[in-house]
């Protein structure tokens, strides 16, 4: 990707594809070559900055922030999120050098006569401390920082500059005293920091949504110049070239380079090898299989194949999914061990290495890949991009895309309850569900956002003729409701309180909720309300309801909660007359004739209103079967 | 649930509906002059058979004239007046008035629901013979159904017109007549799995009680005689 601003003839350029969450980034002085830390898999990389040429040096690090390298020495140190700073090399070897605890962001070496100091802040402690890399001595500088992340030292090593997530700030702290002072304000997510090459600004990473590079130049007072915009999604590290005619930017799936006099070429070589088949769906695996209910058919496998098909999967919420993944031989294939990883929407799954083998068709064994992280803990209908790529391990080489595809994932939040126990689930129920429940992160939470989003659908409207049931009554016609929810007829604009009842809780069930269809009857008197698709007050079929039926919660009791897609109640304190507050009974309990719940909220008291209106959920509990 | 709807009052009532069977009966679109069919769709099947809901669209504007049609065929008529209370027990209005005035002879029995602001009949149920019918105004506006019921309700209980009878493959009349003794049942016809594409099959007999077990329609007397049973069948391509 190549981004171009005309004014300074400025080019973001890509160096190195395919990272897990890339943060620190370190720069030879000679500008030749670079290493960084990809966050999420733990490693630690070196690139030949002019050809992109990869090669992984450490692995097993635990959630990488910064690199910081000795050139001199050769010694590359890392801090981890989780507290730790270790030594990663030269050669093989990895030790813990200190463990000062508090997430540990940047790293700044300092060189002494004699000493060699290793400053850092800890983003979760707010403090600023030097490590004696000779004695592993730790001395706090300051305390109190608001989540400090990028820090750099002056030539001088009289300041330390640090930025300040919670301030947005840039912060001046005087290493003998630990004074801290702002210098400015207003930064966009600042992450990491590097100085310029006259030493007399910073440049200073913003992170989404800014996705760009400032320089702060250190004047009275302090000013602010952007140096580049539209950076790959969430820049961490910045390392410059001595003079700063390249930028290194290390963002989340990228590593760039800002140039200002032409970027460098990177010859990447043709892949080796495509994605050419994604199975989300496998047996013993954590998917939840899905159906065409208009062909009814399920859902083939596997989900994606490449220019065949792109079919949706469906999980539990917090799910840690894999998939199983073939590859198609391309003529660039050369044998030997690949890294293969995706990067995406959802962090991307864990690169791993592999010998592939493909049979005389071209097509390799499905080879499994975990998702980097679990699935978010809510409902979802989420479109989660993964691009493939792949380089040689063997040998230092260039990273390339080997395919990419968006795929659609709904997340419910428990394994579907009947009618979608009998019933595998449908992708278009899904579809409607996940949409009206998207976000929900409890089953009460998931159920009102369902009866809110049917209520609200504009799509259908209570029959007042004479309140029919339209879409079944031994069965539910959920096909038919889908088709009108989605803007098609159906069968017609009408529904009453078992359509309703029936929408509300075969949706909220799908998404892992579990809720009954049953009744209250018979023949009780009603107060005012709003039915669905109406917008005024009214007392429907001159006062009375033969039945009343709502999705409802446990056993069906008065002690149980309901929600009633099919009409708005008065929700203040008097019911029986106006003015009334419009309220869609969402998780509203049942209740009794002594205290305002949903009932006489629904009935006026009495022996004609409330008394009348009684569960019977031994006679009319269900889950009806859907068609 | 309401308890007014009398289904033994209904069976007092019941005279022609006894003597009609009406086997395999669909809409095929051309029933409703200026009137679109835009889909029949299979509801829940049971012994009788499938029940159907044909969706008309008005030409004019699709979304505010909307009739819906539903036809459950059963294998007597106390199984369709069967259907018609338990869909009486599905309205939430409570006490759904018969039919009266024009109505009165619409069906066997009939029940007539009016929009509350307009008054036009926008929701009228009724069986006739083995077939539970309910006619809904289900668009966004509450039209008068009543045309729809009063056609569906002449094409199950009267003779094909001569015209459609006449052409060929003409729907066909065959009158059987059967010696009977007071009581005894005989099979009419044989009938054959329903299709869409399959003949419509109508048959009335003067007096007794037409009914189906399986694949068979049978007749039962209640008078000693013969009795000459009317057998109508049309073709989906005759209508």
């Amino acid at each position: 990707m190549v981004k171009r601003k005309r004014e300074r003839l400025m080019q973001i350029t890509d160096v190195v594809l395919g990272l897990a969450a890339g943060v620190g980034i370190d720069l030879s002085s000679d500008g030749k070559t670079a290493y960084y830390v990809e966050w999420s898999i733990g490693e630690l990389a070196k690139v030949e900055v002019a050809t992109g040429l990869v090669k992984t040096v450490k692995t097993g690090l635990t959630y990488p922030q910064d690199v910081e390298v000795d050139w001199a020495t050769g010694e590359i140190f890392v801090s981890e999120r989780t507290g730790a700073v270790v030594q990663a090399g030269p050669g093989e070897r990895t030790a813990k050098i200190v463990e000062p605890g508090g997430a540990p962001h940047q790293l700044a070496l300092v060189k002494e006569p004699g000493k060699r100091y290793l400053y850092t802040v800890c983003f979760d402690s707010g403090r600023l401390i030097r490590i004696n890399l000779a004695t592993k001595a730790i001395k706090t500088i300051t305390t109190g920082l608001g989540h400090p992340i990028g820090l750099v030292i002056d030539a001088a090593h009289k300041y330390a500059y640090v930025t300040e997530q919670d301030k947005s700030a840039l912060t001046r702290i005087e290493l003998a005293s630990g004074n801290a002072k702002k210098l400015f304000s207003g930064l966009a997510s600042p992450f990491f920091l590097a100085w310029t090459k006259n030493g007399k600004g910073i440049f200073c990473v913003q992170r989404d949504p800014a996705n760009s590079l400032v320089q702060l130049n250190l004047g009275t007072p302090v000013t602010s110049t952007s140096i580049a915009t539209g950076l790959a999604w969430r820049p961490s590290g910045v390392a410059p070239s001595g003079d700063n005619k390249l930028i290194y930017i290390c963002a989340d799936q990228r590593l760039q380079v800002i140039s200002f006099n032409g970027p460098p070429v990177i010859k990447r070589p043709p892949p080796p090898f495509e994605v050419y088949s994604v199975q989300f769906n496998y047996r013993d695996g954590p998917a939840i299989p899905l159906k065409n209910h208009l062909t009814g058919t399920s859902i083939p496998l596997p989900e994606y194949v490449k220019s065949v098909r792109n079919e949706p999967s469906a999980y539990v919420s917090g799910a840690l999914p894999h998939v199983k993944v073939v590859f198609r031989k391309l003529p660039g294939f050369s044998g030997g061990t690949y890294a293969i990883g995706a990067t995406g929407s959802l962090g991307g799954v864990h690169r791993k290495n592999v010998s592939l083998v493909f049979n005389a068709s071209g097509l390799s064994n499905a080879i499994d890949f975990e998702f980097m992280w679990p699935l978010p803990n809510t409902v979802e209908r989420l479109k989660v991009l993964l691009e493939w790529n792949t380089r040689k391990t063997a040998v230092p080489s260039v990273p390339v895309v080997c395919g990419a595809a968006t795929h659609k994932l709904f997340l419910v939040l428990a394994k579907p309850t009947a009618p979608w126990v009998a019933e595998t689930p449908w992708v278009a129920a899904l579809e409607l569900a996940c949409g009206w429940a998207a976000g929900a992160a409890t089953s009460d939470v998931a159920a009102s956002l369902i009866t809110e989003r049917y209520n609200g659908s504009g799509k259908v409207s209570y029959d007042t003729v004479s309140g029919s049931t339209f879409y079944g009554f031994s069965q539910y016609n959920l096909t038919q409701m889908l088709d009108r929810l989605n803007g098609g007829p159906g069968l017609g604009g009408k529904v009453n309180c078992t359509d309703s009842a029936n929408t509300v809780s075969t949706l909220a069930n799908l998404v892992g909720c579990d809720l009954w269809q049953s009744r209250m009857e018979s023949g009780f008197q009603l107060n005012e309300m709003i039915a669905i698709g109406y917008n005024s007050w009214a007392v429907p079929f001159s006062g009375s309801f033969n039945y009343h039926e709502v999705a409802w919660k446990g056993a069906c009791t008065q002690n149980d909660n309901i929600f009633d897609g099919c009409l708005k109640v008065d929700g203040d304190a008097d019911p029986t007359s106006a003015p009334h507050t419009p309220l869609l009974p969402t998780n509203m309990l049942f209740g009794d004739c002594s205290a305002i719940n949903y009932r006489l909220r629904l009935c006026p008291p009495g022996a004609n209103g409330c008394a009348q209106c009684v569960p019977n959920p031994g006679m009319t509990r269900k889950r009806r079967p859907i068609i | 649930m309401n308890t007014q709807y009398n289904s033994q009052e209904w069976a007092a009532e019941t005279t022609r509906g006894r003597h009609l069977f009406n086997y395999n009966f669909r809409l095929l679109g051309r029933e409703f002059k200026v009137w679109q069919l835009r889909k029949a769709e299979p509801m829940q099947e049971d012994a009788g058979g499938t029940e159907y809901v044909y969706l008309w669209q008005g030409q004019r504007d699709h979304e505010r004239e909307m009739v819906r049609v539903t036809v459950k065929e059963q294998t007597s008529w106390r199984l369709a007046q069967k259907r018609l209370r338990e869909q009486l027990n599905n309205c939430m209005r409570p006490d759904i008035p018969r039919g009266t005035g024009e109505y009165a002879s619409l069906g066997d029995i009939s029940f007539v629901s009016r929009d509350p602001q307009t008054g036009v009949p926008g929701a009228i149920f009724f069986t006739r013979g083995n077939v539970f019918l309910s006619v809904d105004s289900v668009g966004e506006g509450n039209i008068d159904v009543s045309e729809f019921a009063i056609t569906l309700d002449r094409a199950l209980s009267e003779p094909p017109a001569r015209s459609a009878r006449q052409k060929r493959p003409a729907g066909k009349h065959t009158a059987k007549m059967l010696k009977l003794k007071m009581g005894e049942s005989r099979v009419v016809t044989k009938l054959q799995k329903p299709a869409p594409d399959g003949p419509w099959l109508k048959v009335i007999a003067p007096d007794g009680e037409l009914s189906r077990r399986g694949d068979a329609l049978s007749f039962t007397s209640l008078q000693a005689g013969e009795k000459a049973i009317d057998i109508y069948v049309t073709n989906p391509g005759d209508r």
